[in-house]
């Protein structure tokens, strides 16, 4: 193994930025494949880490501050960051392939001056974003973990607020204010974490069960990360967001919420299953009543992007469930279901992108009859539905089992609360779902085609490729499961054992 | 060769992308590359059933640590397999010059991507299909459960007939609401023994879950078999999809779900304590579905309610919960199959060769189309349970065990028997009464001209008379294996 490879790869997503931007002012919107090349690479690399990971996790640790503020500064991919890492990595490889020809057509929409500038600018962006969310999954301390997830934050918000559409400024900063106030309260929790503890370390949080503070810390941190995946009543900037920034910065935003909210949940809560014993059956309840909130809203929905923004919202909440059944199969199902909705809510942004590319409208109305035209975006559409609504063959079917058995083990094991959650869990959401998901093919893909679009033709090379390979992943994945469930396993077996 | 049923059940799928390939260059022969696969799986089952008789063969995998995939053959399984892969294989070749027809109809020219999808879409129902019978995990079992509703849905919402969009979301619909049911029990089950294994389900007897997890199963099944009450969408989905679809779903899918009763309810031994309520269920479902078949006028519609009445019988078989019944409903479930799908073709024939599916438009076309008259009554016969037919073996087992069930418990239940037995009848007279007015009496001016269909429709529709006819008369290969089965089943 290579030294400091973590190291490595961290670097690889950030340094390049400079030259991203220098290049870009040159050539334009051309940069994006370098991005996309950048981007493939480190897929590549944390693919080929998924194995490795099954037998031996990888710890790089440098110092950073020496004392008395001691801070080490350090790197671990292990059974559970890595496989989220791929999932993330990849999906914003193919978003920024993506990108390429869906940017053009925003910046040539006219409130935003078409110039090289723009695409350096947004591709600049882009890259320290992913390096940014890469770094605060790998981190070892939670320091290190708030400074890549603050900025995580800010490079997402610069991209809602140069490049969104409608009232842009209003909400992006309304996403900053929200999120921010979010990783406030993250930031009260890490630094009580810390000072109960004496340390950063994040394998130093083992012990802090034993402190009476120990309920307040995890409710601290929770309600910072369900700010983040949109718990109900802090949800509040998720639907403008999502729906008013371009489709390749809601794809990652949606990938990001969930991939790195779930991560976070099942790297910092595992040490608090004792203090909230006793509350964790109200959170699975939380999470059910955002789940079926945001449903019930996507039903109503007659904008594409915010009909996705609310089925984003109502699943991502499975992971909050699965987190606090508190039992191994909910925690594999919980990681599991992230990795596949972040597949498929990527999928299904860029999918509204590409329908907004090629008919310029997001109004469900306006649309109908397109599956003779957009073969491929059907198919996507398709795919990218059944990957979240839980149906075989697509990742998700697999991950919505899981975490619903541990639901149900849960259930049993524990009060008449935890149980009802865990059915109405697996049915009802699961119906409205469903519901929602086939109504809107019908309505978008079925029915009549309005004679402005007769005359549309079939998406861009980039845009199908990217569609394409995301659909394949989900169901390469649900096919096959443990290419990335060997991994999370071990990481499971570590934390329950 | 180790493998060999995995290979069985997956080789329609690993055929799929090489029929949509081949399909968008050559269009609608296609359907004889997707038939090679489905024949090979049912010759592959049909050479298991001199093995069967030894006891099960199973093969099994890890998908995940700790859950197994398996897919076991015996003698309860096998005849379901046989009959899903027969239906399968001879339906495909039927889709042929029917959906060449319908496919031209909707889009008023030659549409090879239109074929090309269509067999891929059928061959991934048809393993899916199969996939159920075979499972040994509730896992697997729900997996293939669900991955059935998604194929049949895009055949119905593509190429079917009338409001088909909207009759496909509500199939669609319907069906989920059933699967998540029946979920709910399987993931109780899970919680209780800590095993997805369908074999470790009888762990559950005398548990105080059981019955919530017997109920819940019961329920979500039913949705799928359209017992009475649940059965809004059948009539639709199956009216109204492509007429070789509706051959798959009315008699090879929906009983599928009284496959899993038997598979997955028996061994728990609670359906003893709700045969009242059960047999009463059945009941209704016979008579209504009964009744609604002598007032459509729509041919597809009219199949689509005798399936529901027929469901009737086998759920009355089933949950009498004695030996006889169930194997009776378990064959009446190939016997259903056969004779209800050579109706359907029989239907799709009629209205590809005079495109009318109104009955009051139809009549005397027994001398016109002679061959499709032979095989409507003989699956009439079928449906009815008049021997020679395979029909009959299946009804006399389920009424001996019904009655059997009905001597040894109260006399409401002796009652219940008895009225199911008489409403044969019922059927019996609904079936001929058809017979009558599509073939038979005058020959309208518009239907003079009317021809037979073509031979790569009425020889599968043959080969289906043929199947039910041999079965008939000799029952014994399929009919002894499944008894020890069952037997078992109930005893363990």
């Amino acid at each position: 193994m290579i030294n400091n490879l973590l190291f490595v790869m961290v670097l690889l997503t950030i340094l390049p930025a400079p030259i991203v931007y220098l290049l870009g002012r040159k050539i334009g919107k051309s940069v994006g494949y370098l991005v996309a090349a950048i981007l493939f690479c480190a897929t590549f690399v944390y693919g080929l880490l998924i194995p490795v990971v099954e037998h031996e996790s990888i710890l790089e640790e440098f110092i950073w501050t020496l004392a008395p503020v001691r801070l080490t500064f350090g790197f671990l991919a292990d059974g559970l960051s890595v496989p989220i890492l791929f999932a993330f990595i990849f999906v914003f490889a193919f978003v920024a392939l993506f990108s390429i020809p869906y940017m053009e057509r925003r910046l040539q929409s006219g409130d935003i001056p078409e110039t090289n500038a723009k695409y350096a600018t947004f591709y600049t962006f882009f890259l320290l974003y992913a390096g940014s969310v890469v770094g605060s999954m790998l981190s070892t301390n939670l320091i290190e973990f708030y400074l890549f997830f603050e900025c995580a934050l800010v490079f997402s918000w610069l991209l809602v607020f140069m490049y969104g559409y409608g009232d842009r400024v209003k909400i992006s900063y309304q996403y900053f204010i929200w999120t921010n106030v979010g990783g406030g309260s993250l930031l009260m929790g890490i630094l009580a974490a810390s000072w109960v503890v004496g340390g950063f370390d994040i394998a130093a949080l083992t012990h802090i069960g034993e402190s009476p503070m120990a309920f307040w810390i995890g409710i601290a941190i929770i309600l910072g990360l369900l700010v983040k995946i949109g718990g109900l009543g802090l949800h509040g900037w998720m639907p403008n967001t999502y729906a008013e920034s371009p489709a390749p910065v809601s794809a990652v935003l949606g990938a990001t919420s969930v991939l790195l909210s779930t991560y976070s949940l099942a790297r910092l809560m595992p040490p608090f299953k004792e203090v909230l014993s006793g509350v964790s059956g109200w959170f699975m309840l939380w999470a059910l009543l955002t789940i079926l909130y945001a449903g019930a809203m996507a039903l109503v929905q007659k904008d594409t992007k915010r009909l996705v923004a609310y089925l984003s919202m109502s699943q991502m909440n499975y992971c909050v469930l699965g987190v606090f059944t508190y039992v191994g199969y909910g925690f594999l199902g919980a990681i599991s279901y992230s990795i596949s909705h972040g597949l498929a809510i990527a999928l299904l942004f860029l999918v509204a992108g590409a329908l907004q590319y090629r008919t310029g409208t997001r109004d469900m109305e306006k649309l109908g009859g397109l599956a003779e035209k957009l073969p491929i975006v059907v198919i996507a559409c398709l795919i990218g539905f059944l990957t979240i609504g839980g149906v075989p063959p697509a990742v998700g079917f697999k991950s919505k089992f899981i975490l619903l058995s541990g639901a149900f083990e849960r259930g049993f094991a524990s009060s008449s609360l935890e149980l009802a959650v865990a059915i109405l869990a697996g049915s009802l959401a699961t119906v409205i779902t469903l519901a929602y998901e086939f109504r809107t093919i019908w309505r978008i893909f079925y029915g009549k085609l309005p004679e402005s679009l007769k005359g549309i033709k079939e998406i861009p090379i980039n845009m199908a490729i990217a569609l394409l390979s995301l659909s394949a992943l989900s169901i390469v994945f649900g096919i096959w499961p443990s290419l990335f469930t060997n991994a999370i396993e071990v990481f499971i077996q570590h934390i329950f054992h | 060769m180790y493998g060999q049923i995995w290979l069985a059940l997956l080789a329609p799928v690993i055929f799929m992308p090489i029929v949509y390939l081949i399909g968008r260059k050559i269009g609608k022969r296609v359907s004889w590359v997707a038939f090679v696969p489905l024949m090979l799986s049912f010759l592959f089952f049909l050479s298991l059933i001199p093995e069967v008789s030894h006891g099960p063969l199973g093969e099994y995998f890890y998908w995940l640590p700790e859950i197994r995939f398996g897919l076991s053959v015996d003698g309860l399984s096998l005849p379901i397999v046989l009959t899903v892969a027969a239906l399968s294989a001879i339906i495909v070749v039927y889709s042929n010059p029917y959906m060449e027809h319908s496919i031209h109809e909707q889009y008023h020219r030659e549409n090879n991507k239109a074929h090309a999808t269509y067999y891929a879409l059928y061959l991934a129902y048809a393993t899916s299909m199969m996939g159920v019978v075979l499972s040994t995990n509730l896992f697997e079992f729900y997996l293939f459960f669900e991955l059935m509703i998604i194929p049949s849905w895009a055949l119905i919402n593509i190429y079917g007939t009338g409001d088909r969009e909207k009759i496909a979301l509500m199939y669609l619909l319907w069906s989920i609401v059933g699967a998540v049911i029946f979920l709910t029990g399987a993931l109780t089950a899970y919680a209780t023994t800590h095993s997805f294994e369908i074999s470790d389900l009888v762990l559950l007897q005398g548990n105080p879950r059981a019955t919530f997890i017997v109920v819940m199963m019961l329920l979500g099944l039913s949705v799928k078999m359209a017992t009475f009450g649940l059965h809004v969408w059948l009539p639709y989905a199956h009216a109204e999809a492509p007429t070789p679809i509706s051959a798959l779903l009315s008699p090879a899918m929906i009983g599928l779900a009284a496959y899993a009763m038997v598979r997955l309810l028996v061994p728990i031994h609670v359906l003893e304590n709700l045969t009242m309520l059960t047999l009463i269920w059945g009941l209704v479902t016979i008579i209504y579905g009964g009744m609604m078949v002598m007032a459509q006028t729509d041919i597809k519609r009219l199949l689509a309610y005798s399936s529901i009445s027929q469901m009737g019988y086998i759920f009355i078989g089933l949950t009498s919960t004695t030996t006889l019944g169930i194997s009776g409903s378990m064959l009446q479930y190939i016997s259903h199959g056969l004779g209800k799908a050579a109706l359907f073709l029989t239907v799709g024939a009629i209205m590809h060769q005079t495109s009318f599916r109104d009955i009051r438009s139809l009549g005397g076309l027994a001398a016109r189309m002679p061959l499709s008259a032979i095989v409507f009554i003989i699956g009439c016969l079928n449906i009815a349970g008049v021997p020679p037919t395979v029909g009959f073996m299946s009804k006399l087992l389920i009424f001996t065990g019904v009655f059997e069930h009905g001597l040894s418990a109260s006399s409401t239940e002796l009652l219940i028997a008895l009225i199911a037995i008489i409403s044969t009848a019922l059927t019996i007279g609904y079936t001929f009464w058809t017979v009558r007015r599509i073939f038979f009496g005058p020959l309208p001016d518009h239907l003079k001209d009317v021809k037979e269909a073509p031979l790569q429709m009425t020889i599968p529709m043959l080969v289906l008379c043929l199947l039910s006819i041999v079965l008939g008369i000799y029952p014994k290969p399929i009919l002894d294996p499944l008894l020890q089965v069952v037997e078992q089943l109930i005893h363990v």
